[in-house]
Protein backbone atom coordinates (compact mmCIF):
# COMPACT_ATOMS: atom_id res chain seq x y z
CA UNK A 1 0.00 0.00 0.00
CA UNK A 2 2.99 2.52 0.74
CA UNK A 3 4.46 1.31 -2.17
CA UNK A 4 1.15 2.34 -4.23
CA UNK A 5 0.80 5.86 -2.80
CA UNK A 6 4.79 6.22 -3.60
CA UNK A 7 3.66 5.40 -7.10
CA UNK A 8 0.26 7.81 -7.37
CA UNK A 9 2.58 10.31 -5.85
CA UNK A 10 5.24 9.82 -8.55
CA UNK A 11 3.82 12.07 -11.25
CA UNK A 12 2.91 14.83 -9.00
CA UNK A 13 7.02 15.12 -8.38
CA UNK A 14 7.60 15.04 -11.88
CA UNK A 15 4.87 17.82 -12.26
CA UNK A 16 6.93 20.04 -9.67
CA UNK A 17 10.18 19.63 -11.22
CA UNK A 18 8.67 20.46 -14.62
CA UNK A 19 7.03 23.45 -13.44
CA UNK A 20 9.57 26.06 -13.95
CA UNK A 21 10.20 24.50 -17.44
CA UNK A 22 7.23 25.10 -18.99
CA UNK A 23 7.02 28.47 -20.34
CA UNK A 24 10.14 27.33 -22.53
CA UNK A 25 9.21 26.38 -26.09
CA UNK A 26 9.13 23.03 -27.16
CA UNK A 27 11.63 21.60 -29.14
CA UNK A 28 10.35 21.92 -32.67
CA UNK A 29 9.75 19.55 -34.86
CA UNK A 30 9.81 19.98 -39.12
CA UNK A 31 7.45 17.94 -41.12
CA UNK A 32 8.72 17.88 -44.45
CA UNK A 33 8.08 14.86 -47.36
CA UNK A 34 7.26 11.73 -45.41
CA UNK A 35 9.15 13.02 -42.37
CA UNK A 36 9.34 14.39 -38.78
CA UNK A 37 12.32 15.62 -38.06
CA UNK A 38 13.20 16.91 -34.16
CA UNK A 39 15.54 19.92 -34.26
CA UNK A 40 18.54 19.40 -32.31
CA UNK A 41 19.00 22.96 -31.27
CA UNK A 42 17.59 26.89 -32.66
CA UNK A 43 16.96 30.10 -31.64
CA UNK A 44 14.76 31.79 -29.70
CA UNK A 45 11.98 33.47 -32.17
CA UNK A 46 8.54 33.59 -32.58
CA UNK A 47 7.88 33.82 -35.68
CA UNK A 48 10.81 31.88 -37.81
CA UNK A 49 12.23 28.65 -37.50
CA UNK A 50 16.17 28.86 -36.70
CA UNK A 51 18.40 25.89 -37.64
CA UNK A 52 21.68 25.30 -37.08
CA UNK A 53 23.40 24.89 -40.93
CA UNK A 54 24.66 21.85 -39.68
CA UNK A 55 21.43 20.31 -39.33
CA UNK A 56 20.07 21.96 -42.42
CA UNK A 57 20.59 19.58 -45.46
CA UNK A 58 18.67 16.82 -42.92
CA UNK A 59 15.84 18.79 -42.60
CA UNK A 60 15.16 20.24 -46.13
CA UNK A 61 17.94 18.80 -48.19
CA UNK A 62 18.93 22.02 -49.12
CA UNK A 63 23.38 22.18 -48.09
CA UNK A 64 24.92 25.83 -47.22
CA UNK A 65 27.96 26.45 -50.09
CA UNK A 66 29.57 29.70 -50.63
CA UNK A 67 27.46 31.38 -52.60
CA UNK A 68 24.01 30.15 -50.76
CA UNK A 69 21.80 27.58 -49.78
CA UNK A 70 21.28 24.96 -52.38
CA UNK A 71 19.34 22.19 -53.77
CA UNK A 72 20.70 20.41 -56.86
CA UNK A 73 20.51 23.35 -59.27
CA UNK A 74 18.02 25.42 -57.14
CA UNK A 75 20.30 28.17 -55.26
CA UNK A 76 19.17 30.91 -52.75
CA UNK A 77 22.10 33.58 -51.92
CA UNK A 78 23.44 33.80 -49.11
CA UNK A 79 25.72 36.27 -47.58
CA UNK A 80 27.45 34.63 -44.53
CA UNK A 81 29.91 37.43 -43.32
CA UNK A 82 26.70 39.26 -41.91
CA UNK A 83 23.28 38.99 -40.56
CA UNK A 84 19.99 38.68 -42.68
CA UNK A 85 16.55 37.76 -42.16
CA UNK A 86 18.01 34.39 -43.83
CA UNK A 87 21.30 34.15 -42.16
CA UNK A 88 22.49 35.01 -38.46
CA UNK A 89 25.82 34.07 -36.81
CA UNK A 90 25.35 33.17 -32.77
CA UNK A 91 27.17 31.22 -30.22
CA UNK A 92 29.60 30.99 -32.63
CA UNK A 93 28.26 29.11 -35.37
CA UNK A 94 25.51 29.68 -38.42
CA UNK A 95 21.61 29.70 -38.40
CA UNK A 96 19.73 29.60 -41.12
CA UNK A 97 15.65 30.83 -41.29
CA UNK A 98 14.42 27.48 -42.87
CA UNK A 99 10.86 29.50 -42.79
CA UNK A 100 12.33 32.40 -44.51
CA UNK A 101 13.88 30.23 -47.03
CA UNK A 102 10.83 28.69 -47.41
CA UNK A 103 9.11 32.02 -48.29
CA UNK A 104 11.92 33.25 -50.95
CA UNK A 105 10.99 29.63 -52.42
CA UNK A 106 7.36 30.11 -52.42
CA UNK A 107 7.45 26.52 -50.72
CA UNK A 108 3.74 26.81 -48.27
CA UNK A 109 4.35 25.55 -44.33
CA UNK A 110 1.87 26.10 -41.57
CA UNK A 111 2.77 25.96 -38.12
CA UNK A 112 1.23 24.66 -34.94
CA UNK A 113 3.16 27.45 -32.32
CA UNK A 114 1.83 25.83 -29.41
CA UNK A 115 2.93 21.93 -29.92
CA UNK A 116 6.47 23.86 -32.26
CA UNK A 117 5.73 21.62 -35.43
CA UNK A 118 6.69 23.24 -38.60
CA UNK A 119 4.78 21.49 -41.73
CA UNK A 120 6.56 22.33 -45.14
CA UNK A 121 4.97 21.83 -48.54
CA UNK A 122 6.91 20.55 -51.31
CA UNK A 123 9.36 23.02 -52.83
CA UNK A 124 7.73 24.56 -56.31
CA UNK A 125 10.99 24.73 -58.27
CA UNK A 126 11.86 20.43 -57.64
CA UNK A 127 7.72 20.51 -59.66
CA UNK A 128 8.21 22.68 -62.14
CA UNK A 129 9.81 19.65 -64.69
CA UNK A 130 6.71 17.93 -63.61
CA UNK A 131 4.36 21.15 -63.95
CA UNK A 132 5.93 21.80 -67.37
CA UNK A 133 7.39 18.73 -68.85
CA UNK A 134 4.81 16.44 -67.49
CA UNK A 135 8.42 14.38 -65.64
CA UNK A 136 6.82 11.90 -63.14
CA UNK A 137 8.37 13.63 -59.57
CA UNK A 138 10.30 11.28 -57.51
CA UNK A 139 9.43 10.00 -53.76
CA UNK A 140 10.56 7.42 -51.47
CA UNK A 141 7.80 6.13 -49.02
CA UNK A 142 8.05 2.82 -47.07
CA UNK A 143 6.76 -0.37 -48.60
CA UNK A 144 4.12 -2.44 -45.80
CA UNK A 145 7.65 -3.96 -44.77
CA UNK A 146 9.33 -1.17 -44.12
CA UNK A 147 11.68 -0.62 -46.92
CA UNK A 148 12.50 2.30 -48.03
CA UNK A 149 11.53 2.13 -51.74
CA UNK A 150 11.62 4.91 -54.58
CA UNK A 151 9.98 5.80 -57.72
CA UNK A 152 13.40 6.40 -59.37
CA UNK A 153 14.49 2.35 -58.89
CA UNK A 154 11.95 1.73 -61.57
CA UNK A 155 13.75 3.68 -64.77
CA UNK A 156 13.55 2.15 -67.66
CA UNK A 157 10.54 0.28 -66.66
CA UNK A 158 6.83 0.96 -67.57
CA UNK A 159 4.81 2.25 -64.08
CA UNK A 160 1.61 1.78 -63.26
CA UNK A 161 1.12 4.08 -59.69
CA UNK A 162 -2.47 3.79 -58.15
CA UNK A 163 -3.52 5.15 -54.86
CA UNK A 164 -6.05 3.18 -53.19
CA UNK A 165 -7.47 3.82 -49.36
CA UNK A 166 -9.08 1.63 -46.91
CA UNK A 167 -11.32 3.70 -46.43
CA UNK B 1 -6.59 -5.08 -56.02
CA UNK B 2 -6.93 -8.78 -56.96
CA UNK B 3 -7.90 -6.83 -60.18
CA UNK B 4 -4.35 -5.02 -60.70
CA UNK B 5 -2.65 -8.27 -59.28
CA UNK B 6 -4.10 -10.25 -62.37
CA UNK B 7 -2.99 -7.31 -64.51
CA UNK B 8 0.22 -7.54 -63.31
CA UNK B 9 0.66 -11.48 -63.37
CA UNK B 10 -0.09 -11.08 -67.28
CA UNK B 11 2.11 -8.51 -67.62
CA UNK B 12 5.38 -8.41 -65.18
CA UNK B 13 7.54 -10.10 -67.79
CA UNK B 14 7.28 -6.97 -70.11
CA UNK B 15 8.90 -4.56 -68.03
CA UNK B 16 6.28 -3.07 -66.22
CA UNK B 17 6.03 -2.50 -62.17
CA UNK B 18 2.45 -1.72 -60.71
CA UNK B 19 3.20 0.67 -57.57
CA UNK B 20 -0.02 0.66 -55.25
CA UNK B 21 0.16 3.64 -52.56
CA UNK B 22 -2.48 3.28 -49.72
CA UNK B 23 -3.11 6.71 -48.75
CA UNK B 24 -4.04 5.82 -45.76
CA UNK B 25 -3.36 7.86 -42.02
CA UNK B 26 -3.58 4.56 -40.24
CA UNK B 27 -0.66 3.34 -42.05
CA UNK B 28 0.88 -0.42 -42.15
CA UNK B 29 -1.73 -1.51 -39.81
CA UNK B 30 -4.62 -0.75 -42.10
CA UNK B 31 -3.07 -1.36 -45.13
CA UNK B 32 -1.11 -4.74 -45.27
CA UNK B 33 -4.30 -7.06 -44.79
CA UNK B 34 -5.42 -5.56 -47.88
CA UNK B 35 -1.95 -6.49 -49.74
CA UNK B 36 -1.90 -9.55 -47.75
CA UNK B 37 -5.70 -10.63 -49.22
CA UNK B 38 -5.02 -9.87 -52.77
CA UNK B 39 -1.45 -11.77 -52.69
CA UNK B 40 -0.17 -8.45 -53.99
CA UNK B 41 3.45 -9.26 -55.03
CA UNK B 42 4.23 -5.64 -56.38
CA UNK B 43 5.57 -2.71 -54.79
CA UNK B 44 2.91 -2.34 -51.80
CA UNK B 45 3.65 1.31 -50.32
CA UNK B 46 2.18 2.66 -46.99
CA UNK B 47 1.53 6.54 -47.79
CA UNK B 48 0.42 7.91 -44.19
CA UNK B 49 0.47 11.75 -45.47
CA UNK B 50 -0.99 11.41 -49.14
CA UNK B 51 2.47 12.14 -50.07
CA UNK B 52 1.79 10.93 -54.17
CA UNK B 53 -1.86 12.45 -53.68
CA UNK B 54 -0.30 16.06 -53.44
CA UNK B 55 2.85 15.48 -55.22
CA UNK B 56 0.96 14.36 -58.20
CA UNK B 57 -2.39 16.70 -57.60
CA UNK B 58 -4.63 13.33 -57.13
CA UNK B 59 -7.96 14.40 -55.09
CA UNK B 60 -9.34 10.88 -54.89
CA UNK B 61 -8.74 7.10 -54.46
CA UNK B 62 -8.24 4.99 -56.74
CA UNK B 63 -6.28 7.21 -59.09
CA UNK B 64 -3.70 6.27 -61.21
CA UNK B 65 -0.49 7.79 -62.79
CA UNK B 66 1.16 5.79 -65.92
CA UNK B 67 4.78 6.68 -65.99
CA UNK B 68 7.10 5.52 -68.89
CA UNK B 69 10.43 4.45 -69.62
CA UNK B 70 12.08 8.14 -69.63
CA UNK B 71 10.27 9.27 -66.65
CA UNK B 72 7.42 10.93 -68.68
CA UNK B 73 3.66 10.90 -67.66
CA UNK B 74 1.70 9.46 -70.03
CA UNK B 75 -1.60 9.49 -68.49
CA UNK B 76 -2.54 10.52 -64.73
CA UNK B 77 -5.62 11.35 -62.06
CA UNK B 78 -8.01 8.70 -63.78
CA UNK B 79 -10.29 6.39 -61.55
CA UNK B 80 -8.23 3.70 -61.70
CA UNK B 81 -10.29 0.70 -61.13
CA UNK B 82 -9.50 -3.19 -62.44
CA UNK B 83 -12.43 -4.07 -62.48
CA UNK B 84 -16.76 -3.53 -60.76
CA UNK B 85 -17.65 -4.05 -57.68
CA UNK B 86 -20.32 -4.75 -55.94
CA UNK B 87 -21.51 -3.96 -52.58
CA UNK B 88 -24.70 -4.74 -51.77
CA UNK B 89 -27.48 -3.40 -54.40
CA UNK B 90 -24.36 -1.06 -55.35
CA UNK B 91 -21.72 -1.40 -57.76
CA UNK B 92 -18.88 0.86 -58.02
CA UNK B 93 -15.15 -0.04 -60.74
CA UNK B 94 -15.55 -0.94 -64.08
CA UNK B 95 -13.99 -3.49 -66.49
CA UNK B 96 -12.74 -1.27 -69.67
CA UNK B 97 -10.07 0.34 -67.66
CA UNK B 98 -7.70 -2.53 -66.92
CA UNK B 99 -7.65 -3.26 -70.68
CA UNK B 100 -6.42 0.17 -71.47
CA UNK B 101 -3.37 -0.88 -69.18
CA UNK B 102 -2.29 -3.98 -70.60
CA UNK B 103 -2.42 -2.15 -74.12
CA UNK B 104 -0.07 0.42 -73.18
CA UNK B 105 2.22 -1.91 -71.74
CA UNK B 106 2.11 -3.68 -74.91
CA UNK B 107 2.21 -1.31 -77.64
CA UNK B 108 3.61 1.34 -75.28
CA UNK B 109 3.70 5.30 -77.73
CA UNK B 110 1.86 3.43 -80.36
CA UNK B 111 -0.87 2.63 -78.20
CA UNK B 112 -4.02 4.38 -79.12
CA UNK B 113 -4.21 4.84 -75.41
CA UNK B 114 -1.15 6.60 -74.95
CA UNK B 115 -1.45 9.01 -78.05
CA UNK B 116 -2.72 12.01 -78.11
CA UNK B 117 -4.77 12.27 -75.02
CA UNK B 118 -4.37 15.28 -72.89
CA UNK B 119 -2.67 15.59 -69.32
CA UNK B 120 -4.45 18.07 -66.97
CA UNK B 121 -3.19 21.45 -65.78
CA UNK B 122 -0.38 20.49 -63.13
CA UNK B 123 0.18 23.79 -61.65
CA UNK B 124 -1.51 24.17 -58.20
CA UNK B 125 -3.15 27.36 -57.03
CA UNK B 126 -1.42 28.83 -53.87
CA UNK B 127 -4.19 27.49 -51.95
CA UNK B 128 -3.74 23.47 -53.25
CA UNK B 129 -0.35 24.05 -52.08
CA UNK B 130 -1.38 25.16 -48.85
CA UNK B 131 -3.28 22.45 -47.87
CA UNK B 132 -0.57 20.06 -47.85
CA UNK B 133 1.31 21.33 -44.98
CA UNK B 134 -1.93 21.13 -43.18
CA UNK B 135 -3.35 18.40 -43.89
CA UNK B 136 0.50 16.91 -42.57
CA UNK B 137 0.03 18.84 -39.44
CA UNK B 138 -3.51 16.65 -38.71
CA UNK B 139 -1.68 13.31 -39.44
CA UNK B 140 0.34 14.36 -37.21
CA UNK B 141 -1.48 15.15 -34.36
CA UNK B 142 -3.64 12.28 -35.49
CA UNK B 143 -0.87 9.99 -34.43
CA UNK B 144 -0.10 11.62 -31.08
CA UNK B 145 -4.06 11.07 -30.39
CA UNK B 146 -4.77 14.29 -30.38
CA UNK B 147 -8.04 14.55 -31.76
CA UNK B 148 -9.14 18.15 -31.57
CA UNK B 149 -6.12 19.33 -33.02
CA UNK B 150 -6.06 16.75 -35.89
CA UNK B 151 -9.59 18.20 -36.94
CA UNK B 152 -8.50 21.19 -36.49
CA UNK B 153 -5.57 21.31 -39.66
CA UNK B 154 -7.44 18.66 -41.19
CA UNK B 155 -10.35 21.35 -41.59
CA UNK B 156 -7.92 23.64 -42.73
CA UNK B 157 -6.59 21.32 -45.48
CA UNK B 158 -10.74 20.65 -47.19
CA UNK B 159 -11.05 24.56 -46.52
CA UNK B 160 -8.51 25.11 -48.87
CA UNK B 161 -8.32 22.16 -50.87
CA UNK B 162 -12.00 21.66 -50.91
CA UNK B 163 -11.82 19.31 -54.75
CA UNK B 164 -9.71 16.74 -52.16
CA UNK B 165 -11.95 13.73 -51.62
CA UNK B 166 -8.86 12.17 -49.90
CA UNK B 167 -9.10 14.90 -47.28
CA UNK B 168 -12.16 14.81 -46.50
CA UNK B 169 -13.06 11.06 -46.55
CA UNK B 170 -9.72 10.38 -44.69
CA UNK B 171 -11.09 12.24 -41.73
CA UNK B 172 -14.63 11.12 -42.11
CA UNK B 173 -13.24 7.46 -41.60
CA UNK B 174 -12.52 8.26 -38.10
CA UNK B 175 -16.20 9.09 -37.64
CA UNK B 176 -18.28 6.03 -39.48
CA UNK B 177 -21.28 6.84 -38.22
CA UNK B 178 -21.30 10.05 -40.18
CA UNK B 179 -18.91 9.43 -42.92
CA UNK B 180 -21.99 8.20 -45.20
CA UNK B 181 -23.77 10.86 -44.78
CA UNK B 182 -21.27 13.27 -45.09
CA UNK B 183 -20.02 11.90 -48.13
CA UNK B 184 -23.61 11.46 -49.81
CA UNK B 185 -23.66 15.46 -48.93
CA UNK B 186 -20.19 16.68 -50.47
CA UNK B 187 -21.13 13.92 -53.81
CA UNK B 188 -24.36 15.99 -54.30
CA UNK B 189 -23.22 19.41 -53.85
CA UNK B 190 -20.96 18.22 -57.37
CA UNK B 191 -24.06 19.26 -59.54
CA UNK B 192 -22.73 18.85 -62.73
CA UNK B 193 -18.81 18.11 -61.91
CA UNK B 194 -17.85 14.10 -61.98
CA UNK B 195 -17.16 12.15 -58.88
CA UNK B 196 -13.64 11.13 -60.74
CA UNK B 197 -12.35 13.23 -63.99
CA UNK B 198 -13.82 11.46 -66.95
CA UNK B 199 -11.68 8.68 -68.52
CA UNK B 200 -10.83 10.32 -72.08
CA UNK B 201 -10.85 7.41 -74.33
CA UNK B 202 -13.67 5.49 -72.42
CA UNK B 203 -15.83 8.27 -71.13
CA UNK B 204 -17.84 11.12 -73.43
Amino acid sequence: MKYLALLVGLPYAFAALAGPLTTSPPTPTVLFQDRAIPVATTLADPNDLWVATSQLTEINGFELKEEGACLDDICVPIKQSEDSALYVTRRGQGWLSVTELARRLSQAYAVDHDAGVWSFGDIPATRNQFVRQRVAPDFELLDKDGKPVRLSQFKDMKVLLITWASW
Amino acid sequence: MPGWQAVYNELQNSNFVVIAAAQDTGGEAVARQWYDRAKADFVTLVDENHTISSLYNLVNVPSAVWIDETGQVIRIDEGAYAETHKMGEFEFGRNDYAPMVTDWVRKGAESVYAKGNSVPELARTEQQALAEPNFKLGVYFHKQGDAKKADKYWAKAQQLNPDSWNYHRQDWSFTPAEAGPNWARKYQSLGDKPYYRPIEGLDP
